[in-house]
């Protein structure tokens, strides 16, 4: 084995950020020492690579073994020279001595650490949530679970990016044919390039409407699906695990125990997707559902009202979708002009103007904030899928076709593909 | 894009017929029929739901050869089409009371689209029932149906039925009570029990019989007996015992001294005297009842259906006047009621 060093230097010639230092040994042969730049640790790479040689060989002059200069906790020697590829592109740096190639890990905090969790945050449970680097999240999970059936299998995905996926389970728990069935979905792609666990969930997901994965940063969450018999996938860079097969009982009560508000929640998917829908049934199909004085009350709430109901009742949805989009994707310093905006435009003016009636703002209200106690956006999603479905529906087919819908609804929702099992 | 064209095609050019803006709708709150020159004339009174209108409904006048033809004429006259679902009360005048009502109640039955929930009320005056103007948010039939469910609540003086159970009674040629309205002063109130037999009125009843029937349907809660020293009936249970040839009305109840201050004053044996007292006088009443249902040959609280109800392969029309009728009436004062009573007039004293 021998590694052409002046080979390598061609080979990221382009990479300014790759470095060849060479030390003279005093002999012939010099000393390699290879790195990127900004994948490790400067600082270090003189602390425990540079700085043992040069006194070594201060004092020596004549090197007998290689390894036994090098600190740090993680020193490989490499069989194979093409390895040095994988392991410099990876934050080591790598050591080479005539045949001799050895492989340091000083990799820099690339990361911005354990943060708390801002998309799912929480009152009483732990604070700590995922982050990019993937040896801290795998170890926030390991030490939540310490048990040898607790497996965790890698692989690189992609020939550019190379990145780590692992595959997280409890052997006791899983159920197997789901593991296989996963592994060998896996491996279909295991040359596609993926930067984002976004990315992976479109590849594994088997319904565009209706998500069967669920996506946490939260370690805690995930070591509790580990233990009920889900997979985890990590991949490296992202502070998002995936959980497998989720249920859509998992979507709707993710983390709660306490039994009120697990019903409360459920409460919630009804209001959102369906309130909408019956009011526009009611009022256009059957008003004699309505009791006589609430339906004065609507009647003289929409009268100048220049709109169908319909119009009005999906105008005001779709100024709901933006403004919601319009707040998560603003930078937070603008996020609440969007929030005053959007009160004025649907609280008062629309009303003052005649365009609206108050009580399709109540309606859409209700709807929305019912919305809001949902994260998880693959499932905000489907419920607006389910939500404008059912409105149109209701506003051709009024409530007896509305109940037709939900009962189709149910029988698409209860034909979810999984890897294994169901998912209602 | 040919299962979505067919979607958009299905959405677009199907639905439901019965699609309605909701202020295409002119919700009527109570319909008043009279019956003219051999004309229908109906009055919609269509609540106003505008927020700056100064009455809380206004009339629309109307008339045909029939009902139903009378009904459709009043369309021309509304910006909307008339919504019946929520409809509260049909008033109908006598005249119209005493030609008879099935092809009224013929013509209800047939529309799908009106509520079968609404109370049949008597108009002692037409006219006057049309000058009442009900103030904004309220309507004649909104407030005739409360005024009558209050009645029921505390009196049990006035029965009158909704539309299915006249549509029920008509069926099985059975008798109903409407009881009547009346206008003074802007103020509605119930004035009469009217019976009606073969779906014609047929005369008018003591308000007793009115309170009976009230009892046997559990309509009301307690009822007024007796005048100036009235006593509340409450707790009561009307119930009829039927066996073959007889049947056994028994009343039970508790009554409320009314009008006695000092009712704590008052020892056992008067209280076991006015208990019999009462009892006597319900008795009496009772059976005055049962007397002038088979003196008029109007069977006013149903007997033929009671009896059919155990015996039905010996039932024809007139068997309820050939079977024996016994009365049995305990009437107790409670005693509870009577230490509320001399709590409160202590209160009263101090």
């Amino acid at each position: 084995m021998n590694l052409n060093v002046e080979y390598l230097k061609k080979v990221y010639e382009k990479n300014t950020d790759f470095v060849v230092r060479e030390l003279n040994s005093g002999k012939k042969d010099k000393i390699y020492i290879i790195f990127f730049e900004s994948l490790t640790d400067s600082k270090n790479i003189f602390n425990f690579i540079i700085k043992p040689i040069r006194d070594y060989l201060n004092s020596h002059r004549k090197i007998k073994e290689v390894a036994d200069l090098i600190e740090g906790p993680k020193i490989k020697s490499l069989e194979k020279i093409d390895d040095i590829f994988y392991y410099i592109e990876n934050g080591f740096v790598a050591v080479v001595y005539k045949d001799e190639v050895y492989v340091s890990e000083i990799k820099a905090e690339l990361d911005r650490g354990i943060n708390s969790s801002d998309t799912e945050p929480n009152m009483y449970g732990p604070k700590d949530s995922f982050c990019e680097n993937y040896q801290k999240n795998i170890g926030l999970i390991n030490r939540r679970i310490k048990n040898k059936n607790f497996k965790i299998e890698s692989v690189d995905r992609g020939v550019y990016t190379k990145s780590k996926l692992s595959l997280l389970y409890i052997d006791d728990k899983v159920n197997k044919n789901e593991l296989e069935k996963i592994k060998t979905e896996l491996n279909l792609f295991k040359d596609k390039e993926t930067t984002d666990s976004y990315d992976l969930m479109k590849e594994l997901e088997k319904n565009k409407v209706f998500p069967t994965i669920m996506k946490s940063e939260k370690p805690a969450l995930v070591a509790k699906y580990l233990l009920k018999g889900y997979i985890v996938i990590m991949l490296d860079n992202t502070p998002f695990a995936l959980i497998m097969d989720a249920k859509l009982k998992d979507f709707v009560n993710p983390s709660t125990t306490d039994k009120f508000v697990q019903i409360l929640r459920w409460v919630c998917v009804f209001l959102n997707v369906l309130i909408p829908a019956i009011y526009i049934a009611l009022v256009n199909f059957n008003p004699e559902a309505i009791p006589t004085s609430l339906l004065t009350s609507f009647s003289e709430q929409r009268s100048g009202v220049p709109f169908p109901s319909i119009v009005e009742a999906a105008g005001m949805l779709l100024i709901c979708e933006l403004l919601k989009e319009a707040d998560i994707r603003f930078p937070s310093n603008y996020g609440s002009s969007a929030s005053i905006l959007g009160a004025l435009v649907l609280g008062d003016a629309a009303v003052n103007a005649g365009i609206v009636s108050p009580i399709m703002i109540i309606i859409v209200a209700l709807s929305f904030i019912a919305g809001l106690i949902f994260t998880e956006t693959k499932l905000v999603s489907s419920l607006r899928v389910m939500r404008f479905s059912f409105l149109f529906i209701a506003s051709f087919l009024g409530l007896y076709g509305l109940s037709i819908s939900i009962i189709v609804c149910l029988a698409i929702i209860s034909n979810v593909k999984m890897y294994e099992g169901s998912y209602l | 894009m040919k299962k979505i064209l067919l979607i958009f095609s299905l959405l677009l050019l199907t639905g439901c017929y019965d699609y309605r803006e909701l202020n295409d709708n002119k919700i009527v709150s109570s319909l008043i029929i009279d019956y003219k020159a051999d004309k229908y004339v109906v009055n919609l009174e269509i609540l106003n739901t505008s927020e700056t209108a100064s009455a809380g409904s206004n009339f629309i006048e109307a008339s045909g050869k029939n009902f139903l033809e009378a009904l459709e004429n009043a369309k021309s006259g509304i910006d909307g089409e008339p919504f019946y679902s929520n409809m509260n009360a049909l008033f109908i005048s006598k005249d119209l009371a005493n030609k008879g009502i099935d092809n009224i109640l013929d013509g209800f039955a047939r529309n799908i689209e009106i509520r079968k929930d609404f109370y049949i009320f008597i108009a002692e005056d037409i006219d006057r029932l049309l000058e009442y103007s009900p103030i904004p948010r309220e309507s004649l039939g909104a407030k005739v149906k409360k005024n009558y469910n209050t009645s029921l609540e505390k009196t049990g003086l006035f029965n009158t039925s909704q539309f299915r159970d006249v549509l029920y009674s008509y069926l099985r040629d059975e008798t109903f009570m409407l009881a009547s309205v009346d206008v003074k002063d802007d103020n509605i109130f119930l004035e009469d029990n009217y019976v009606f037999k073969n779906v014609k009125l047929n005369t008018e009843l003591d308000n007793y019989v009115a309170i009976f029937k009230n009892m046997f349907k559990g309509q009301n809660k307690t009822f007024l007996f007796g005048g100036e020293e009235a006593y509340e009936i409450h707790e009561y249970k009307l119930k009829a015992d039927v066996k073959k040839g007889k049947i056994t009305l028994s009343l039970t109840g508790l009554a409320k001294l009314k009008n006695m201050v000092h009712s704590d004053s008052l020892s056992d044996k008067d209280l076991d005297s006015i208990s019999k007292d009462i009892s006597n006088k319900l008795k009496k009443k009772l059976e005055d009842v049962i007397d002038y249902s088979i003196k008029n040959d109007v069977d006013v609280l149903n007997f033929n259906n009671i009896y059919y109800l155990h015996y039905p392969k010996d039932v024809t029309m007139d068997t309820w006047k050939n079977l024996n009728y016994d009365v049995k009436v305990d009437i107790k004062i409670g005693e509870k009621v009577m230490l509320m009573d001399s709590l409160e007039s202590e209160k009263n004293e101090k």
